[in-house]
């Protein structure tokens, strides 16, 4: 068996932005979830400004998920070789795919434990692109929505051209579902987490607090 | 539109007026509003007026193909004739087919007339969309499709209006799954200066001030990327909307009929499209600005924005259904299912594989 050392495999500011993100998403839902469906009466208040204010926190964390979204990306030019960019592309180098072969085994039950990595699965990874794209895709649409404000403004010089590709109506409703998507990443990235601590005792639970992990310190991925 | 010679040739636009009962006053005081509604300065109201009443006004004809005559309603029923509705007249209308006296060949004769006369001259109004499927044969006037028609009437005009939602994006007629292949004029007609004032119908106010804007400075209005001017479409309801504030507090219409809705609150949860939707309503309003949907107690519906039909409807939800999964199918339902089977997958999985593990042999190594 190979070694099996701790690792720093997040460094901090991943640790962070991974934090922020996290903040952001989950205020952004509900904010979101209310301006979708507002529930809450104030019919006998008339000093209440509830939406007012759902959409101030709303736009705000939307500032907070966007400089989320530029510091990843940034980071992936500069971190540890864990945080790099093209680990998000597993599909693009040899040693991805077998990883990736290996670990569909293993969630389709061919194979108990995945021969484990250090930093992402690559089915880890594609997941995290993908919901990568969703995050860059709700803070263009949703800045896009902001911007139709005032269509003379900044906002709209830098979003607006979102409404050449899609109609007003359904990029609101392509914005209100994106949540959902989330909530669906949520559930299972919380599961498989959980499940990877357990079938690999990498420490991937405490990993995102501490930046640790334990594994072959050899690994490629 | 019955073409009294003497009317057309010599009196001015002053004394056509007044044999209507408009005064000088009252003219001078509906081009300042139209000066306002084009966001231009009083003064140049006068200009404004000048230019109206010029000599050179070009012949307009109105084009009517894919339609349903509402935007030509929009124009005439005023509760009263209004004075934009004079000018309108006065313009020399030289073709209409639902108003004209004229029919048949004469009819036609008179729209080849000025064509040959006024060819890059002439102001083409277009009302309805134009379907291209099957080389048009969905909508033939004259024996000839919309399409050529539009291709030649527009094509060789000064300037293009095309009024209502219709005309400008296709419209009702161009619903999925549009069985004719609905277009806009703009999808049909390139190389002449195009501008779209949508609305189902369109406001006659826009109209006007658009032909007015035109006779003053010679061109057609800035507009946006849907070629909407910007004057009428540069805002969105919701932001210019009377019941905004009752959006912000919180305080919605439940259900028809109910407390808020008596109140006058915010129309939002009934479907509302104010939010998406750039149009002038709030601020023009409707009927000689008597009043407006949402002043009357109903949600916009969003009649200005481009696939309306598509993309704006279920009229009472506050999104469009989900293309692709039938009727009544909304974002709610797609994504809650979603969710639901990652919850139900997951718990699956994770028992299945807590009982892989334990048969495998409980630790590793």
């Amino acid at each position: 068996m190979p070694k099996i050392k701790a690792i720093k495999v997040w460094e901090f500011p991943i640790r962070v932005i991974h934090w922020t993100n996290f903040v952001s998403v989950v205020g952004l839902s509900v904010t979101g979830a209310y301006i979708h469906f507002p529930f809450l009466s104030t019919a006998n208040n008339p000093d209440a400004f509830v939406m007012g204010y759902a959409r101030a926190i709303h736009l705000s964390l939307g500032w907070l998920l966007m400089l989320g979204v530029i510091g990843r990306v940034i980071w992936g030019l500069m971190g540890n070789r864990f945080a790099r960019l093209r680990n998000f592309l597993p599909f693009t180098y040899p040693e991805g795919r077998e990883n990736l072969v290996d670990v569909i085994k293993y969630y389709t039950f061919a194979s108990p434990r995945p021969s484990g990595t250090l930093g992402h699965n690559a089915l880890a990874s594609m997941a995290y692109l993908s919901i990568g794209l969703i995050m860059i895709f709700q803070v263009v649409s949703g800045f896009a929505l902001y911007s139709q404000a005032d269509t003379g403004g900044t906002a709209y010089a830098l979003f607006g051209w979102v409404f050449e590709f899609m109609n007003n109506g359904y990029l609101r409703m392509a914005h209100y579902f994106s949540m959902f998507i989330f909530a669906s990443f949520f559930i299972t990235h919380i599961y498989a987490m959980w499940m990877s601590d357990v079938a690999e005792r990498n420490g991937s639970g405490g990993s995102m607090f501490n930046g640790y992990k334990y594994g072959d310190p050899d690994s490629k991925i | 539109m019955s073409k009294d010679e003497s009317v057309w040739t010599e009196a001015s636009l002053e004394e056509y007026l007044e044999s209507r009962g408009v005064s000088r006053r009252g003219f001078l005081g509906f081009m300042t509003t139209l000066a306002a509604t084009l966001a231009l300065p009083v003064s140049f109201a006068d200009k404004a007026a000048a230019a109206v009443t010029a000599d050179n006004r070009p012949p307009v004809v109105w084009m009517e193909y894919q339609d349903c005559a509402g935007d030509s309603e929009s124009l005439l029923r005023a509760s009263r004739p209004s004075v934009g509705d004079l000018i309108l007249n006065y313009l020399s209308v030289d073709y209409h087919e639902t108003i004209m006296a004229a029919a048949g060949h004469q009819a036609e004769k008179s729209l080849e007339d000025t064509l040959k006369n006024y060819k890059g001259k002439y102001i083409a109004i277009v009302e309805g969309s134009i379907p291209v499927n099957k080389d048009g044969i969905y909508c033939m006037v004259g024996g000839r499709t919309a399409l050529a028609s539009a291709k030649e009437v527009c094509g060789n005009a000064a300037a293009v209006i095309a009024v209502g939602t219709c005309a400008a994006y296709g419209g009702i007629a161009a619903g999925e799954p549009n069985p004719t292949g609905a277009k806009g004029v703009m999808d049909v007609v390139k190389g002449v200066p195009i501008i779209n004032l949508p609305g189902c119908p369109m406001n006659v106010v826009n109209l006007t001030a658009t032909i007015v804007h035109y006779l003053t400075f010679g061109t057609l209005p800035p507009t946006d990327r849907y070629k909407r001017p910007l004057f009428a479409y540069g805002k969105r309801i919701h932001d210019n909307c009377e019941r905004r504030a009752h959006f912000d507090q919180g305080q919605y219409v439940e259900a028809w009929g109910d407390s808020g809705h008596r109140q006058g609150w915010c129309l939002y949860k009934m479907g509302c499209k104010g939010p998406s939707t750039f149009h002038n309503c709030p601020t023009v309003r409707w009927n000689d600005g008597t009043s407006w949907p949402v002043q009357a107690g109903h949600g916009c519906v969003g009649c200005s924005e481009p696939g309306f039909w598509d993309t704006m409807s279920p009229f009472y939800d506050r999104l469009p259904d989900v293309p692709g999964f039938g009727a009544d199918v909304t974002a709610t339902k797609v994504g809650l299912g979603l969710t639901a089977a990652a919850a139900v997958g997951v718990a699956a999985h994770g028992v299945a594989k807590t009982m892989q593990l334990k048969a495998s042999g409980g630790d590793k190594e």
